[in-house]
């Protein structure tokens, strides 16, 4: 027998994100610095012993900054999947295990939403809404939640019609109880695989409106903000710009490697 | 009274075009204990008739006249909560492919005690001791091993008597067996026969046993329903319609079964 090649996305993913949670669970106990305290005389500090990251414009510490602006961004992206992937997952399993005329008015309406770019379909909500952390994961999830039905609806219509179903109906299981303890559990290897990108898009999403300034509202850390707010020192002091802009790229690549992984094992 | 009573039973399929007619005035009625089979080719109406027993006909498919009585009542008038009830408690079905009608991220043995779970109020401990019970009584060895194991590490024939203990497990008191032996081959066929036979003495639980093979039927049966494109052909005791069947349909699938002489007899000839 061939031997199992060994899942790298999987590990590496998981490894990369255990470390950046590690790194922004540390940030919710312990910084440095203050991260909103100023310092007039460490203004556009390079890295140094005393600040590893430097300092910003208005002299905080950006290694503070970028563990609490982590934080930010990650509970941004939990939150904003657990509420869209739960609402999405849910619509799913309706449409798919009943399907009919809800499941039609429902899937246009998902593909209403999926025919805009996500990006600006985010930026009308804010602007309804107003800007602002909580407005941000509420956009956000609206735009997740497509995806999340689309593969909870496949996976769901591809499963009602096996017989375990059909078993489990006959044995006087109640609609609720054999779309949730029976067939999620078989489709859960692909919505988690979508939660991973979900993840991924939605670090990404926030990151980028927090630059252009809708998302998450000064004094409060967030790696988008301070990308948008390093661009005039991109040249004199280019750590603003590059610590916050890792700690973005290692979140999208560990959650992206992940979700790779997950969708490798589940393929099995 | 009748367990059960099938009475002019019609079903149809809507959603094709023209809407076809599958089940065309089937009427049967069941003894309390008794092995009544159904035989017949696929296509015959005979699972649509098992399906619609526990109204579980698929979306696209309905019953467009007659009734069903279980114990005097008809099912058409139970409402969903009662027809749950039913479903599982007093009825219970296994179906052809062991493979597929297990879920398979599930335990053996939170399958089994689904049907408890769902119908008493027992705990857990009370639950799991019933489930290990009805293993054993399945034919199943083991049982303590087993019981934590997921279908996928189990044989087919396994599979099958992990169905059969979870619907014995709520002691229902009909059976209904959509070909249940298809799918397993000759010696684990024979062997959950006759595990089905012990079942039907021991409870008294009546079986209503689908299937195509003749052979079959007549190991299992008492008395026995001939299908053919959705109309009962013939009805009678087993060994009447096997050994003087009165109409031709049922002459003819009789006389499809391989005999072993004949056959030799002609490869000698050949």
């Amino acid at each position: 027998m061939k031997r199992e090649k060994r899942n790298y996305n999987f590990i590496l993913g998981a490894g990369l994100i255990l470390f950046m949670l590690a790194f922004l669970l540390i940030g919710c106990f312990f910084t440095p610095y203050d991260p909103d305290a100023m310092d007039g005389g460490a203004k556009l500090a390079g890295p140094s012993l005393s600040h590893l990251f430097g300092c910003d414009h208005f002299g905080r510490d950006m290694l503070s900054r970028v563990m609490k602006g982590t934080g930010t961004t990650f509970f941004v992206a939990l939150t904003t999947v657990a509420l869209g992937g739960g609402l999405g997952i849910f619509i799913g399993a309706f449409t798919g295990y009943f399907g009919g005329w809800v499941d039609e008015v429902l899937m246009r309406f998902n593909d209403a939403v999926v025919s805009f770019p996500p990006i600006l379909l985010a930026l009308v909500f804010i602007s309804l809404l107003g800007p602002g952390k909580y407005n941000v994961i509420l956009a956000l999830a609206i735009v997740l939640i497509p995806s999340f039905a689309r593969i909870t609806r496949s996976e769901f219509l591809r499963q009602r019609e096996m017989d375990y179903v059909k078993s489990a109906r006959l044995m006087g299981a109640s609609h609720l109880r054999i779309m949730f303890v029976h067939i999620f559990p078989n489709a859960l290897s692909s919505v988690l695989s979508m939660a991973a990108i979900g993840f991924n898009n939605a670090v990404l999403m926030e990151a980028s409106m927090s630059y252009l300034g809708i998302g998450v509202q000064p004094p409060d850390a967030s790696l988008g903000r301070m990308l948008s707010e390093s661009q005039t020192y991109l040249l004199s002091a280019p750590w603003c710009a590059v610590f916050p802009g890792a700690a973005v790229i290692l979140l999208a690549l560990g959650f992206s490697m992940l979700g790779d992984g997950l969708v490798k094992k589940g393929g099995r | 009274m009748k367990l059960l009573e099938v009475k002019d039973l019609n079903i149809e399929f809507y959603d094709v075009n023209p809407p076809q007619k599958v089940v065309k005035g089937v009427s049967f009625s069941m003894e309390k204990g008794e092995v009544l089979g159904i035989v017949g080719e696929s296509g015959s109406g005979k699972t649509q008739t098992a399906l619609s027993i526990l109204r579980l006909l698929k979306s696209g498919s309905q019953i467009s006249s007659g009734q069903i009585f279980f114990k005097g009542r008809d099912l058409a008038g139970y409402t969903r909560e009662e027809l749950q009830r039913v479903r599982g408690r007093k009825i219970a079905m296994i179906f052809q492919e062991p493979m597929t009608s297990l879920n398979p991220v599930l335990t053996v043995g939170s399958q089994i005690e689904e049907g408890l779970l769902l119908h008493t109020q027992l705990s857990p401990e009370e639950r799991k001791k019933r489930a290990l019970l009805a293993m054993e009584e399945a034919g199943l060895g083991e049982v303590k091993k087993l019981y934590g194991k997921y279908p996928h590490q189990l044989s087919g024939g396994m599979r099958q008597r992990v169905m059969i203990a979870a619907a014995l497990v709520t002691e229902p008191e009909l059976l209904i067996a959509d070909e249940p032996t298809t799918a397993l081959d000759v010696t684990v066929q024979a062997q959950i026969l006759e595990l089905l036979k012990e079942i039907n003495k021991k409870h008294g639980m009546g079986i209503l046993f689908i299937s195509h093979d003749l052979a079959v039927i007549r190991r299992l049966c008492s008395r026995v329903l001939v299908m053919n494109e959705g109309r009962v052909e013939e009805e009678g005791e087993i060994h009447k319609v096997f050994e003087q069947p009165e109409k031709e349909y049922t002459k003819k699938l009789l006389a499809a079964i391989p005999h072993r002489r004949e056959s030799l007899r002609k490869r000698r000839r050949g």
